[in-house]
């Protein structure tokens, strides 16, 4: 079985999987909430969408598609796993070690309030958080990139954004994002 | 419309979701009714703030650098290098005693270490009895998987015949960031799980592992099995009891060449 196909057929993946990049990365480590395994979670969705890559529709909406292969990577690495509470704080650097590039990525998803109440949400309503109101996904195409109904994904939503609504509101509300990305 | 149909409708209304004429029976009735309109100002407003507020975070570099050589069907770049480990704060009475403290901190890491890379390879086992054996490559001959594994990995992974067990096929699988061959065979009512590499970064259970000694530990319920041949690191993992684990791969056929 010949994995790698025509080089002009892998040119395309490539090219389109490097713009979807940083939003593929923010929902597996939110989905994660640990470094290491959003790393091989994404690593294990790029070789699963190497390999699929032959049999994908073009006109279809790609960016869903790679956002349905992250998801089956995620549910079928970690989602079985025990939850261990202390792992929550594995998002941070191992040993406290100094490394300033990488404290950027990562300070944002750690201080800010509405990214400390995503990371509470169950993870089933956090999946649908994430793909419709950061991701801007239509209801079906979170549908099918969760496995799940249309249905379930109107109930998860509409839960999983009351949750944070309760929690943001007694926390005195959004506080606006600045451009420069600071929160004022 | 009442207002708590047209209330349980606000979302998905707020999201564009509904077709045209469920939206036109909710905006008449929002025409109407400024309850509604106020609660619909509400949900709208939380939902802007909300989707503006997210931060939107750049993947490393590195990893971005490692997922589109993996995407150009490279192998898998060089690993980043570990983190700096807290420096040592003993007060120490010689040399010797340092020599000794040294060794065992770095025994301590490596334990941890490879209590780790046990469960990573207990827990993707057990992954694959739950889901089915996701194969990339269903061929039962281990000459072509092998081939197969130096194409897409480009590490040099031969994968034996296991005496009594049939292969089902293999495929890639990444664990704590590193890719290596995951060979799946069929034995007796069980699966086993062979994973293969030869990156000298994956760690053995047994530190100590010399050419031709095979280390068995239980792990989670799961026998795992460890050996080095050809230059390369082989795991098994099943249910069977050690003893059977080890008969089986002493009887191991030699790789092909």
């Amino acid at each position: 079985m010949n994995v790698e196909g025509a080089p002009s057929a892998r040119a395309g993946f490539e090219a389109l999987l490097e713009h979807q990049l940083d939003a593929l990365f923010g929902y597996a480590v939110r989905m994660t909430r640990n470094r290491q395994e959003a790393e091989d979670v994404l690593q294990e969705a790029v070789l699963r969408a190497l390999t699929a890559w032959r049999s994908f529709q073009p006109g279809t909406n790609f960016k869903a598609w790679l956002f349905t292969v992250v998801t089956n990577a995620y549910i079928s690495k970690y989602r079985r796993r025990m939850r261990d509470p202390v792992r929550a704080v594995e998002i941070l650097p191992e040993d406290g070690a100094e490394d300033a590039a990488l404290d950027a990525v990562y300070a944002p998803l750690l201080t800010d309030e509405v990214e400390l109440a995503l990371r509470d949400l169950p993870e089933a309503f956090r999946g649908a958080v994430l793909l419709v109101d950061l991701e801007g996904l239509s209801y079906r195409d979170t549908a099918a990139s969760l496995g799940v109904p249309v249905g379930t994904v109107m109930s998860r939503l509409s839960r999983g954004r009351a949750m944070l609504r309760n929690r943001l509101t007694r926390a005195g509300g959004i506080r606006r994002r600045a451009p420069d990305g600071g929160a004022s | 419309m009442t207002c708590h149909e047209c209330r349980e409708m606000l979302t998905p209304w707020v999201d564009g979701e509904l077709s045209g004429r469920d939206a036109g029976v909710v905006e008449r009735h929002l025409a109407g009714c400024a309850s509604c309109r106020h609660e619909a100002g509400r949900v709208r407003g939380f939902q802007e703030r909300l989707r503006e507020s997210f931060a939107r975070p750049s993947a490393p570099a590195d990893l971005r650098a490692r997922l589109l050589a993996l995407a150009r069907g490279e192998s898998p770049a060089a690993r980043r290098p570990p983190l700096a480990r807290r420096p040592l704060v003993y007060a120490l009475a010689s040399a010797a005693a340092l020599v000794a403290v040294l060794g065992v901190w770095g025994m301590r890491d490596r334990m941890r270490d490879q209590k780790e890379w046990c469960r990573t390879f207990v827990d993707d086992h057990q992954e694959g009895l739950l889901t089915g054996p996701r194969l990339e490559n269903s061929t039962r001959s281990p000459e072509e998987l092998s081939r197969w594994f130096g194409e897409t990995m480009r590490q040099r992974v031969t994968v034996p015949a296991l005496a009594g067990a049939t292969l089902l096929g293999g495929r890639r699988c990444v664990l704590k960031g590193h890719t290596v061959g995951l060979a799946v065979y069929q034995h007796a009512r069980s699966q086993l799980s062979l994973f293969l590499t030869d990156d000298p970064a994956v760690t053995p259970p047994d530190w100590r592992l010399a050419a031709g000694e095979v280390h068995v530990v239980r792990e989670g319920g799961y026998t795992l099995a460890a050996w080095r041949s050809s230059g390369m690191l082989r795991v098994l993992v099943g249910e069977l009891p050690p003893a059977a684990l080890k008969r089986l791969i002493a009887k191991t056929s030699a790789p092909p060449a």
